[in-house]
């Protein structure tokens, strides 16, 4: 008889692996006797009224594990043991066997001579080197990281045009490339109509509301939000448009952004008159100046989402009369402005999306005075992301103030449940608005997620005699893999009022709080 | 715009561990499992985080997640609580916020003497009584020594004889929590919430804690029995013994029986070892 023990130190199997393994040892080959146990004192005394016990199972603890093997011969101890350690240590299969690990970029690129992109996300400071380094590799870049400073931006944009490169980003959450979608996009029907967003949300809201509309999606470049500045100039946007001009998967262009410099859109707006392709420009908050522009070149221009999208689509030859235009539920606002009493007069606004959040702030803002936001750009309207909130509060929780070495809101939603809960309190609120993004990248359950917070605010306001408005849109499609009829039908369970998109949100959030008068 | 981290909500906590929560809190990963991963505080007792399909418990918040081994965390990775969320490890974050509260059942009275007859012939004979292999068999005869031997001291209310009892049983057997301490923790909470003649016992088990001559997994779910605390398919089971409920017992026995490996059937068998001496020391 010959025995071999092993002691694992500080080692946890459960039971049911635990009895198991034991069963599978004393089968194996050989094996008289099999233990694997915790090195309780009761557990070794056993152990020495069997001869089993060494001086190293006598100083394990009970938090140890101890496997003994005694085997009918010498020569099958070792194997033996071999065996029962490697059913203990047996795991499931982690990743593909294909997957390989490069440390450089180049070094990636040099061996995969077949890629040609770099979706790069690393810390900010780091992120601009990243992108040199893939671009000098030859590799079209998107640059999912923010945090990167104007300088390196400007610099990166102009080596990858002189290389005739994409360089997606900094800040670039959001593209479709030939059907693959990277970071955050959703998951959206092929067709003929390409997108150029300097907006991540922004282009995903386009992008679904495209195929909500029975169109579809040939390519979606991201810019990254700082492309239409004066100090960047559009270079992105103008290569961007460039691409799509030249594939033959796309028939119309379609560019959104948030509020542009009037001189930059100008010179976009340029370069769509001058493509032989039907174009549509939406730049959301755009001032008159740049619609003005926009008519003289016959470039259709919106400055909301979703009649962009039908505009985009019925370019592609879908007919409107054959849609479902999803027009604004005047019973239902109605009925909401019945239940909240003439104190709760105000929209709390807590978007993940920026631009969403955008289009929001600027339906509001036709309606009202007193709008306050962490983006609004205007001194006297500009609030912290920790200020309470004043009158009509819009705050995005994506922006840099809050993202700072968290997650993005889209995956940690933390900060935005502790502000939805401080909002619920006050009384002066009529309607608190949310966002729920669906698609790559996403939380897998955006919504349940706030259902506990959703039934604590829905409650605290019920406790105190007055109604609270909750309305939430959630930016996604029918083949998103969160199941959408699932996320809204969690909303309906805890009489959380839907939006079917950004820009109906944004309308109906203003009408709630509407003291009667029209919209 | 960071990494990918999951980010899930608590379906349920345990009270105490919601307000302790309600703090700053540093720890590490204690054990991770397939369904469960407990952490080690600053406290003398683990939190037990679960997937959505384990029973809830004291200690333990219970997650809206399949599973808990999708997300590469092990045993020492840091766990950090801000108040409002609790972050383990590099891929999982907890939000807290208006997490719902569970609470314990109601104290219900005591033991129907019929139900304990219907129980015991429900449960049958544990695994951990008869033993396959040889240590199995080994620690099948000490279970049954050392439950006669801890029925013998509290008949008697012999402090001393049940202390020698209870650490017979301590740390005694197969399974991640060994099979005596599993008939500890059925006994040991069956001992504070009917109190009485079983104070004997409560303080027996009471000094197993003490001592420690087991697990940290062990110690936790005793320390929890002695405050009269256990994993709900035991609290329904009791409350059913005790006539509290209408639920069909052959239900609650084997929601009872699916806790682990052997670990619903010792808890059982320790819960009905008190419950029959609690019965037997009225008679008296």
């Amino acid at each position: 008889m010959s025995t071999r023990t092993l002691v694992k130190k500080n080692t946890y199997i459960d039971s049911v692996s635990l009895m198991s393994i034991s069963t599978k040892a004393n089968a194996l080959d050989g094996v008289t006797n099999a233990v694997a146990a915790m090195a309780t004192p009761m557990n070794k005394e056993i152990l020495t009224n069997q001869g089993l016990i060494t001086a190293e199972i006598r100083d394990a603890t009970p938090g140890d594990l101890v496997l003994i093997v005694v085997t009918s011969d010498e020569e099958s101890a070792d194997a033996a043991l071999e065996g029962l350690v490697a059913l203990l240590d047996r795991k499931p299969a982690a990743d593909s066997p294909d997957s390989v690990t490069y440390h450089t970029l180049a070094s990636a690129a040099e061996a995969r001579t077949e890629a040609n992109m770099a979706v790069i996300s690393v810390n900010g400071a780091f992120a601009a080197r990243e992108a040199h380094s893939a671009l000098d590799s030859g590799l079209n870049v998107m640059l999912f990281s923010d945090n990167v400073s104007l300088d390196d931006e400007i610099a990166l944009k102009n080596k990858a045009h002189e290389k005739g490169l994409l360089m997606m980003g900094p800040d670039c959450g959001t593209a479709i490339l030939n059907g693959i979608s990277l970071c955050f996009a959703n998951e959206v029907r092929r067709g003929r109509i390409g997108i150029v967003g300097a907006s991540g949300t922004g282009s995903q809201e386009m992008s679904v509301r495209i195929h909500d509309f029975g169109g579809g999606i040939s390519q979606l470049l991201g810019t990254g939000g700082r492309d239409l500045s004066k100090e960047v100039g559009g270079i992105m946007m103008l290569d961007g448009i460039a691409a799509l001009d030249a594939d033959p998967g796309t028939d119309v262009i379609v560019v959104i952004s948030k509020p542009p410099a009037a001189e930059v859109a100008a010179i976009v707006l340029d370069r769509l008159a001058a493509s032989d392709k039907p174009s549509v420009a939406c730049f959301l908050g755009a001032g008159e100046d740049i619609r003005a522009a926009a008519e003289q070149r016959g470039i259709p221009f919106f400055d909301r989402t979703k009649p962009a999208a039908l505009e985009a689509v019925k370019l592609t030859g879908i007919r409107e009369e054959d849609l479902d235009l999803h027009s604004l539920n005047w019973p239902l606002i109605e009925e909401v402005r019945g239940k909240l009493t003439p104190e709760a007069r105000y929209i709390r606004a807590l978007y993940c999306g920026g631009t969403i959040c955008d289009e929001a702030m600027f339906l509001a803002m036709e309606k009202y005075d007193d709008v306050y936001s962490n983006i609004r750009k205007e001194a006297e309207f500009k609030l912290g992301g920790t200020d309470p909130s004043r009158a009509h509060t819009f705050l995005d929780f994506g922006e840099d103030e809050f993202t700072n070495g968290k997650p993005h809101p889209m995956i940690d939603p933390s900060n935005r449940i502790a502000r939805f809960m401080e909002e619920a309190k006050d009384p002066e609120v009529g309607v608190i608005v949310l966002d729920f993004v669906l698609g790559y990248g996403s939380n897998p359950d955006p919504v349940g997620v706030m259902m506990p917070a959703f039934r604590e605010a829905k409650a605290l306001a019920a406790s105190e005699g007055r109604h609270l408005e909750i309305l939430a849109y959630i930016l996604g499609t029918d083949a998103d893999s969160q199941d959408i009829d699932d996320q809204v039908a969690k909303l309906a369970e805890v009489d959380v009022t839907w939006a079917s998109s950004s820009t109906n949100t944004g309308l109906l959030a203003r009408e709630f709080v509407s003291k009667g008068d029209l919209a | 715009m960071g990494g990918t981290v999951l980010h899930t909500t608590a379906v349920v906590g345990d009270r105490e561990v919601l307000a302790s929560l309600r703090n700053p809190v540093q720890g590490q990963v204690h054990s991770a499992f397939r369904s469960v991963i407990n952490v080690s505080t600053e406290q003398p007792e683990l939190l037990c985080l679960t997937s959505a399909s384990v029973p809830r418990g004291p200690r333990s918040l219970q997650l809206g997640l399949d599973r808990m081994d999708h997300y590469g965390i092990a045993s020492g990775d840091r766990v950090v609580g801000d108040g409002h969320t609790l972050r383990v490890g590099e891929s999982l974050v907890i939000i807290l916020a208006a997490t719902p509260a569970w609470e314990d059942p109601p104290t219900c009275g005591t033991p129907d003497l019929e139900r304990v007859e219907q129980l015991d012939a429900l449960m049958g004979t544990p695994h951990s009584l008869l033993g396959a292999t040889a240590f199995e068999k080994a620690v099948a005869l000490r279970v049954r020594a050392g439950i006669a031997s801890l029925r013998g001291g509290v008949l008697a209310g012999d402090d001393e004889a049940t202390h020698r009892a209870a650490f017979s049983l301590a740390g005694l057997g197969i399974g991640l929590t060994p099979t005596g301490d599993d008939v500890l923790t059925g006994a040991g909470f069956v001992a504070a919430r009917l109190g009485g003649r079983l104070d004997v016992l409560h303080r027996a088990v009471a000094d197993v804690v003490e001592a420690g001559p087991t697990n940290d997994l062990s110690l936790t779910a005793l320390r929890c029995a002695l405050r009269g605390r256990a994993v709900q398919p035991l609290e329904e089971l009791y409350s059913w013994l005790c006539g509290a409920s209408t639920d069909d017992p052959d239900h609650l026995v084997a929601d009872v029986k699916a806790i682990g490996h052997t670990s619903g059937a010792d808890l059982a068998l320790g819960l009905l070892t008190a419950v029959r001496l609690h019965q037997e020391s009225r008679d008296c």
